[in-house]
């Protein structure tokens, strides 16, 4: 009898509703209305009501019971379970349901909150607030605080007074705040935590950023160095000092375009993202061993005669004419390497290669591309300067060809699965594939 | 070195060990198994073959990072996995199924070359579960009467369940 998705065990669907329930309150709600199942699962399943949403705006100004009634079921479910909260009111609340929100949060108190997400759009409900944290014992379990527009200082006091070591991220959006706010109201914070967005980092301190930030995401350039960043996500290419930088996403504009060359000696890994291309014979990072570049950005990287290998996951790129980067990834990918010659290029400088994933336009480059393998692989007719090209891929244990041509002669596909038998035995492959792009 | 799986509707495959292994229910039954065929009344022959296509195509795959379930879930599926998947529904059901029973947390935790104790406490998050990931790509976004359609599921709630559920909803939503 055919199986349907209701004939999977309910732990299985579980795993199949709690990561969507966690992610979207709506989703969470579709997956109640299907069916009685369905919902005996979601109403029953505490870790599938950790998403809290508390937003209030005109539209619910006569409707608040019903909301707090809402909420306070949703509580109900959620059992003990920490809570995500989101806090984004669109008016402040009127004062005779300050009381009624109070007692709903004593059901949740602080202490359960895993995530804070602000957002006030007009004016901090302080009142509130103040109210409940007379007798609350704190944020002792908030991993991570998102401040969007206005903020309430009495709040952010109490997180700051109360948070514990779980406390790790910490995004501002929407506002450029005061040095005053780092300096007075959130010392405790600053001490937790790992990873922070900030417009401008020079916000929180004129000096440097303390050592326990190590993750930064930042809007503008950079200018008082930063020697403990180890991930930094940006706008603007860093023209700082990065002393202990291993991972840079960019997503650059045409605005923020680098002005000089600039050197990353730790760098080791690189992505991309655009809009604009950038060239990457300016940066300068010799441990680099991996760079990503989004697809249009792989295009521009062509145009420019850089000769690239890259996926949309894992890829690097190798500059033939300058030869800077020693690139050691041991899983490569190679988009349409034209000529063989330039396969054996990027081999000299991956020693570590031991999977190969080669993708071919036309059927004679993958000809080429197993040929080349092929003559590296026999090394009773090597000269000296071979024997050296041998040992560079000696540690390849698996190779695949794809072939992205349209049209499939069958004396071209034959040819190759012969080449890839030869490459086989002769290399002691323990993996060998040849699959068309679909 | 191989041995041999024989499936619910009889066929007989002739699996390397290293490969067979890589299936947490396997590897338990082969220490017991010596030279006999290991029976798998549960799996059929079909979606045995899809199982180990999908081990041997992982198998070179490197240890997943460790996981302590803290890590948040993605939906991200890799691009080999997404083709891999890209079946029938009954067959996709078939294939959760399975691996649920052979202890592969769907296509589950089971990484191959992780020992088991490794896998089942560590790599839940990694592109393993696929065939989850997949279910719940086709869910998300969509309302409850397109989800009915999609999975063919019938509507058992009363008029007065569902006006219930619906005022239920009504104030709670993503913003």
């Amino acid at each position: 009898m055919p199986i349907n998705i209701n004939g999977l065990p309910p732990e299985v669907l579980l795993d199949i509703f709690v990561p969507l329930a966690q992610a979207s309150v709506n989703d969470r709600g579709s997956l109640m209305s299907v069916c009685r199942l369905w919902r005996d699962l979601v109403v029953e399943t505490s870790s599938m009501w950790t998403k809290f949403i508390v937003h209030f705006t005109w539209k619910h100004r006569g409707h608040l019971e019903d909301m707090i009634a809402s909420l306070e079921l949703q509580l109900s479910r959620a059992s003990i379970q920490h809570l995500d909260v989101t806090w984004a009111n669109g008016m402040k609340l009127p004062h005779p349901m300050v009381p009624r929100f109070c007692e709903l949060l004593r059901r949740a108190p602080f202490s359960r909150w895993r995530s804070l997400s602000l957002h006030y759009e007009y004016g901090a409900d302080t009142e509130m607030f103040l109210n409940l944290l007379k007798d609350d014992p704190g944020f002792v379990n908030l991993e991570s605080l998102r401040l969007i527009s206005l903020v309430s200082d009495g709040l952010l006091r109490h997180v700051n007074e109360t948070i514990g070591p779980r406390f790790r991220s910490l995004t501002i959006v929407g506002q450029k705040p005061s040095a005053d706010l780092f300096q007075k109201s959130l010392t405790n914070v600053l001490k937790y935590l790992s990873s922070i967005e900030i417009y401008d980092p020079g916000s929180i301190s004129s000096d440097t950023l303390p050592p326990n930030i190590s993750e930064l995401t930042t809007h503008c350039r950079p200018n008082s160095p930063l020697p403990y960043i180890a991930t930094l996500h940006s706008t603007f290419i860093p023209s700082g000092n990065f002393p202990s930088l291993t991972t840079l996403h960019l997503k650059v504009s045409p605005s923020a375009l680098m002005r000089s060359p600039i050197t990353i000696p730790t760098l080791q890994h690189l992505l991309i993202r655009g809009p604009i291309y950038i060239p990457l014979e300016e940066i300068h990072a010799p441990l680099l061993c991996s760079l990503t570049l989004s697809y249009d950005l792989v295009t521009a990287a062509q145009k420019s005669s850089v000769i690239y290998v890259a996926n949309y996951t894992l890829g690097v790129v190798f500059d033939q004419s300058t030869t800077k980067y020693t690139l050691t990834p041991s899983k490569l990918n190679v988009l349409q390497p034209f000529q063989a010659d330039i396969l054996e290029s990027i081999l000299l400088h991956s020693p570590t290669v031991t999977s190969l994933r080669i993708a071919c336009e036309e059927a004679r480059t993958a000809q080429m591309v197993l040929e080349f393998l092929l003559r590296r692989s026999n090394i009773e007719n090597m000269t000296q300067g071979d024997i050296v090209q041998f040992a560079i891929c000696s540690q390849l244990i698996s190779l695949e060809i794809i072939a992205m041509w349209d049209i499939v002669e069958a004396r071209e596909e034959s040819k190759i699965q012969i080449l890839m038998h030869q490459v086989q035995e002769l290399r002691h492959l323990q993996s060998i594939r040849y699959s068309h792009f679909v | 070195m191989s041995i041999t799986i024989v499936t619910s509707d009889n066929e007989q495959f002739c699996v390397e060990k290293l490969v067979a292994q890589r299936i947490a229910l396997i590897e338990d039954m082969v220490e017991n198994a010596g030279d006999r065929p290991i029976p798998l009344p549960n799996v059929t022959a079909s979606v045995l073959r899809k199982i180990l296509e999908y081990c041997e195509h992982h198998k070179n795959d490197p240890l997943p990072p460790y996981d302590d379930g803290s890590r948040s879930r993605t939906t991200h599926i890799s691009e080999w996995d997404q083709k891999f998947i890209t079946v029938d529904q009954e067959m996709l059901f078939e294939i959760i199924l399975a691996a649920n029973y052979l202890e592969m947390k769907p296509l589950l935790y089971v990484r191959l070359n992780v020992p088991r104790v490794q896998c089942l406490t560590a790599c839940n998050a990694v592109a393993g579960d696929i065939g989850c990931k997949t279910v719940a790509n086709m869910i998300k976004g969509k309302s409850p009467e397109e989800i009915r359609k999609l999975f063919n599921i019938v509507n058992n709630f009363t008029p007065e369940e569902e006006a219930q559920i619906r005022k239920e909803a009504e104030w709670a939503e993503d913003r």
